[in-house]
């Protein structure tokens, strides 16, 4: 009866929406804690029921696998967000795509130095070389490398949650104070979450940093394929 | 209107190389709505419900974290360490590039037109 119960794909499911339903309201109350960002939050909260009871993650999967589903096309929809901002892409795209391009390339340095000081396998550098963009194609990317695909969630996710909380910092120590600058600087290291945070500092940061989520990871992806022999060639 | 994005689906779902497919995807429907093939219009609705409620579709996967324990234990103040610096200095490089760029584009346009001051 109790097996029956626990195997039910509707006990999971309303389960993840409850909990992240949940974490918007306790964010509203609290808006600076990022534990109640509604994604860190459920899968804390998830992980952690399942290891006090002792149920397997392929129970939980019963019902999470339908969430898995809608990846796809929600990556697919982040077209119209890039239809919709391609206006300010165009007004300034020889500085926004020279940005995002030595920064991923920069970005891609500073993972492998990182990886060898701390002598990481492939696996590893394949798990932290997509983590400043979208979850979406984080995902695709990490897996097409033979990175850990769960832990370039968490990975993903907590890069957000960095950006967006020292952001305004940041620009405030290195006097970037370009609104198109710091759209951009957001969306392309901390992606969704960063964007959240851009949208608060004004209107042209919002749409500058939304656009670049989605440049960031086609560039990404454009780029991934070629650090394969690199990664060959070190590890 | 949820169909018409599940057909571009349907073909990139065949070329499943190294490029994730989902963001073939995401090419095609943007190249769909830059030649208007397909209006805004048309996907707006659905296509804003999936982006801003796109966290829950992640939770399984950042659940599967909890089989990756093992690894978790010896490297997580690494990642942190990575996580942390490669963030800050990702974006100081980042907003600094696009800052100086823009600044020189900005100087030439407002010999040429006067319209710097729009940001």
């Amino acid at each position: 009866m109790l097996d029956s119960i626990l195997n039910s794909p509707m006990l999971w499911i309303s389960l993840t929406v409850g909990l992240y339903l949940l974490a918007g309201r306790l964010k509203e109350k609290w808006p600076k804690n990022p534990l109640f960002t509604p994604l860190v939050f459920a899968i804390v909260m998830i992980i952690m029921l399942l290891l006090a009871t002792d149920i397997s993650i392929d129970t939980y999967n019963t019902g999470g696998r339908f969430f898995s589903l809608f990846v796809t096309p929600a990556t697919v929809a982040l077209a119209i967000k890039l239809k919709k901002n391609i206006v300010y892409l165009k007004k300034y795209y020889a500085a926004i795509l020279s940005g995002i391009v030595s920064g991923v390339i920069f970005h891609t340095i500073m993972i492998y130095a990182f990886a060898l000081l701390f002598q990481f396998d492939h696996n590893m550098g394949a798990t932290l070389l997509p983590k400043s963009i979208t979850t979406a194609i984080a995902v695709g990317v990490s897996d097409s490398l033979g990175g850990i695909v769960s832990l370039t969630v968490a990975v993903v996710v907590f890069t957000g949650v960095i950006g967006a909380v020292v952001g305004q910092t940041v620009f405030k120590i290195f006097k970037i104070d370009d609104p198109v600058a710091q759209g951009v600087a957001l969306g392309s290291s901390s992606h969704a979450m960063g964007t959240t945070k851009a949208i608060e500092m004004g209107e042209v940061q919002g749409a500058m940093s939304g656009l670049s989520i989605v440049v960031t990871g086609l560039i990404v992806v454009v780029l991934a394929p070629l650090t394969v022999p690199i990664t060959n060639l070190l590890f | 209107m949820f169909s018409l994005i599940g057909e571009v689906l349907s073909i990139l779902i065949a070329s499943f190389i190294a490029i994730p497919g989902s963001v073939i995807g995401l090419v095609l429907l943007f190249l769909a709505l830059q030649l208007n093939v397909l209006k805004v219009e048309q996907v707006d609705e659905v296509g804003t419900w999936l982006t801003s409620n796109m966290g829950i579709f992640f939770v399984p996967a950042g659940v599967g974290l909890m089989t990756n324990f093992g690894v978790l234990a010896d490297t997580w103040w690494q990642l942190l360490i990575i996580m942390v610096v490669t963030t800050i200095l990702m974006m100081v490089f980042v907003g600094k590039v696009v800052q100086s760029i823009k600044g020189l584009m900005m100087k030439n346009t407002v010999v040429k037109e006067g319209e710097g001051s729009r940001a």
